[in-house]
């Protein structure tokens, strides 16, 4: 890369006028070609890929002004970009990010979102199935239905999963242990799609 | 950050020749000052050597378009990044109606297990279903993959009859058993499986739903 030849002291108080010529072309050389390193100079526009983020340590980041909301900043100490904005520092991209290994189409703006909670089967009734709601309702993209997964807390008990909905899911479950059923405990984990979350 | 001076009725008609050289001097400041808030520039730029006065970006120079979330259907042209301030998040702005998300604050990371740079590989998670043999062992295998190392897989079954569990896994798949503990002649049993591991990107899979 060339260094810009850029004289602020042409031209001079003691320049003849019969010089200006030459200084301004100067001038219109030199300015056009600093300009020309990082833009499109027919029509100043951004070259591709002439911008840059900040770049240091994780712990070098500070998002102290309004001048650097909506600028980034890569940590290069744990490969992961973030974003300043007025309310704070977040997270914009990492090697870490999980990846939902079904197919991706559809739903430009619906992003994975994992709900799980714990949820008490009461004794009363012994009963035998519960339908259990998710705090919010997956979408409804491409006909799909969440992935649920689930654990029981009884060791006389049996628990499979009958139905799933983008609204919820029904457990079913068997008691064997002596005596009668008590209550117990379904822990659960779910993933799907969602197109208002972010 | 000192404010940038611009006066663009310098020289006017009537300025005296003896006056240009300021007025162009002072113009020089001013378009150095203003072009080194964003690139290395020379003279009042700041630039003293050669490697800090080239015109090239300054690190810190790259700025998203910012606003809120009407903004990812109309405001800015396409090709911009968006960071859009309500639910914070960054979205391409492509032609109506196909603007993506690319990334938000809400996403699940890993906390490492790739590598180092150059990152070859990501982390997946995924899952399906697989009808087992009744009261057998049975092979599943991914669809797609295989994933680099040895998945987390846990597996679910349709009925509250059987015992299931999981005898070995495999990075492109794993064996189950199955036992049924009901009386009468045993029924068919779908489970549900779910793995999460790390792949080579490129390798991907056709996990299904669920």
């Amino acid at each position: 890369m060339t260094r810009i030849i850029w004289d602020e002291n042409l031209p001079s108080d003691g320049s003849a006028v019969g010089l200006a010529p030459d200084d301004l072309q100067s001038l219109w050389r030199n300015l056009g070609q600093g300009l020309r390193t990082s833009l499109e100079w027919s029509s100043g526009d951004l070259l591709e890929g002439k911008v840059r983020t900040f770049l240091a340590g994780q712990s070098s980041s500070s998002n102290s002004t309004a001048k650097l909301w909506a600028r980034a900043f890569f940590a290069s100490d744990t490969t992961r970009l973030f974003v300043y904005d007025s309310t704070g520092t977040y997270l914009a991209g990492t090697p870490y990010v999980i990846e939902e290994g079904r197919r991706e189409v559809g739903g430009t703006e619906a992003v994975w979102v994992s709900q799980s909670s714990t949820t008490l089967v009461a004794a009363a009734g012994a009963p035998v199935s519960l339908t259990i709601p998710f705090p919010t309702a997956y979408a409804n993209i491409l006909g799909e239905t969440p992935r649920v997964m689930q654990t029981i807390s009884h060791r006389s008990m049996t628990i499979g999963l009958s139905t799933i909905t983008r609204g919820g899911f029904t457990s079913i479950f068997s008691y064997f242990g002596p005596g009668s059923q008590s209550a117990f405990t379904i822990h659960w984990a779910s993933v799907g799609r969602m197109t208002g979350a972010i | 950050m000192s404010a940038i001076s611009w006066f663009e009725t310098a020289p006017s008609e009537t300025s005296l020749a003896s006056l240009v050289d300021d007025e162009l001097r002072s113009m020089q400041t001013a378009i150095a000052r203003g072009l080194s808030e964003s690139f290395f520039w020379p003279g009042s730029g700041d630039g003293s050597t050669s490697t800090d006065s080239t015109g090239e970006a300054k690190l810190g120079s790259l700025r998203f378009a910012r606003a809120g979330t009407s903004a990812r259907t109309g405001g800015f042209a396409e090709g911009f990044i968006l960071l859009d301030t309500n639910r914070v998040s960054l979205h391409h702005i492509g032609p109506s109606n196909t603007t993506y998300i690319l990334a938000h604050a809400s996403m699940l990371d890993r906390g490492g297990g790739v590598g180092d740079a150059p990152f070859t590989s990501r982390w997946v998670q995924g899952g399906g279903t697989a009808m087992l043999g009744t009261d057998s062992i049975s092979t599943v295998t991914f669809t797609g993959g295989p994933f680099a190392g040895i998945p987390h897989v846990t597996l679910l079954s349709s009925s509250s009859r059987y015992l299931i569990g999981i005898r070995s896994i495999r990075s492109d798949g794993f064996t189950s058993v199955a036992s049924y503990i009901g009386s009468g002649a045993a029924p068919s049993i779908t489970v549900r499986f779910r793995s999460e591991g790390t792949a080579l990107i490129g390798n991907d899979f056709t996990f299904t739903t669920p």
